[in-house]
């Protein structure tokens, strides 16, 4: 395994692009960490919710503190980098609320699909195509939820200052965490090191992506490209007609091989990454039912779907967007919240 | 345990066969035109997509 990942860098480096090779090992090391701490933003709000265990929300937390800390400065420093600016909108609104939901009956969030389908977790294997498709078909409707209603995009760095959006979101970020420990009984762990650990180095790795890629951490643009250039090929998709996948920059990426495209490489690492930590462990998976097996893969496809409309999963979503400075992300986690708390009675409907 | 690797060969292959495929039909990448290895200082403005594009208004 590990041969096959060397290779494929080598591929890289020497075929494609020397940036598109550090992403692609960028992207192991978020795998890698994802699995190897079990860092599934699904998992933390179920526990938050249902055992008033605040431990993943804080690792999230601390993730975020992390993550703002870097990007913000980055973007002040480096102007050809770019935030990921997505608009307030209905789109959005309903978006997070169902993508919240789904991802709590599918048992994982963008990123948690990917690390699972890495390590080999059957249901998460099999709702990969289904969270692509959903996603293409997302991104080739977003024009129309838009048209519901939208403001601009709001990057509070523009107009705030960069040292104030950071103070202030640093602000709403321990107050959040202080309201976890009053809510949970103060009497309840607040940490765990493969949280905190998770946490810390996610925050770098992401930062590090700013950094080489130019734009934010995302998950489900490379899925939805993916599902668009097959929807191409077989000729029933015209990405020229179509407003979202019509615009320059998305044409011309549709006409490259996705190893260019930097969301699909990151991607493809953390399935690399998960796949190697995945190896060395012998996790048993919960056997599903035929229902079960249907509701998961419906859910999957509707995260996918409702990850387009909410601009992001949440990766591209809420951590990309809080840490980079869009008002967007703020909007995101508690619409995704809201969303968690009706798929957790779901999940415990149908059994999961 | 049996399911599982049955699952994940063919999901890994069927990724395979798609990069393949995918690499035989995309335009040739022209290395003459290789971004700088960070984007960072290079002064050109990142051109991928990501989650949070949006359509035409």
């Amino acid at each position: 395994m590990a041969t096959a990942l060397v290779a494929f860098f080598l591929f890289l480096v020497w075929s494609v692009s020397v940036r598109q090779a550090l992403l692609y090992l960028i992207g192991i090391g978020m795998g890698v960490t994802l699995t190897s701490a079990r860092f599934g933003f699904t998992t933390g709000w179920r526990q938050l919710a249902e055992q008033k265990d605040p431990r993943g929300a804080i690792g999230q937390i601390t993730l975020l503190l992390i993550a703002t800390s870097i990007s913000i400065p980055l973007l002040s420093t480096f102007p050809e980098l770019t935030a990921a600016l997505g608009p307030p909108s209905f789109s959005l609104i309903i978006g997070a609320f169902i993508f919240g939901m789904s991802m709590q009956i599918a048992d994982g969030c963008g990123s948690g699909t990917l690390y699972k389908a890495g390590s080999g977790t059957p249901l998460n294997l099999a709702i990969l195509p289904l969270f692509a498709l959903g996603s293409f078909l997302g991104s080739a409707q977003l024009n129309d939820w838009l048209s519901f209603g939208q403001m601009k995009p709001v990057s509070l760095v523009n107009i705030l200052g960069s040292w104030e959006t950071i103070v202030i979101t640093w602000a709403l970020l321990l107050s959040l965490g202080f309201i976890l420990w009053i809510w949970t009984g103060k009497s309840k762990p607040l940490f765990e090191k493969r949280w905190i650990y998770g946490g810390i180095v996610l925050a770098l790795l992401a930062s590090l992506n700013l950094l080489v890629a130019g734009q934010p951490w995302g998950v489900v643009y490379g899925f939805g490209l993916w599902a668009a250039k097959v929807a191409v090929s077989t000729g029933w998709f015209d990405p020229a007609a179509n407003p979202f996948w019509g615009q320059s920059g998305n044409l011309d990426i549709l006409g490259q091989s996705v190893f260019l495209d930097v969301t699909s490489i990151t991607n493809i690492g953390i399935l690399a990454g998960a796949q190697l930590v995945g190896l060395r462990s012998n996790t048993e998976h919960q056997s599903l039912n035929l229902q079960q097996w249907v509701i998961g893969l419906l859910a999957g496809f509707v995260m996918g779907y409702s990850s387009r409309l909410a601009f992001g999963c949440n990766i591209g979503g809420m951590l990309s967007g809080i840490s980079t400075g869009s008002l967007h992300g703020w909007i995101w986690m508690p619409m995704a919240f809201l969303g968690t708390l009706i798929g957790i009675r779901l999940r415990k409907r149908y059994a999961f | 345990m049996k399911n599982k690797s049955i699952l994940s060969t063919i999901f890994w292959i069927s990724l395979l066969i798609f990069f393949t495929w995918d690499w035989g039909q995309s335009k040739p990448i022209n290395l003459l035109n290789e971004l700088p290895a960070l984007a960072a200082g290079s002064g050109q403005k990142a051109v991928g997509g990501h989650c949070s594009n949006v359509g035409k208004e």
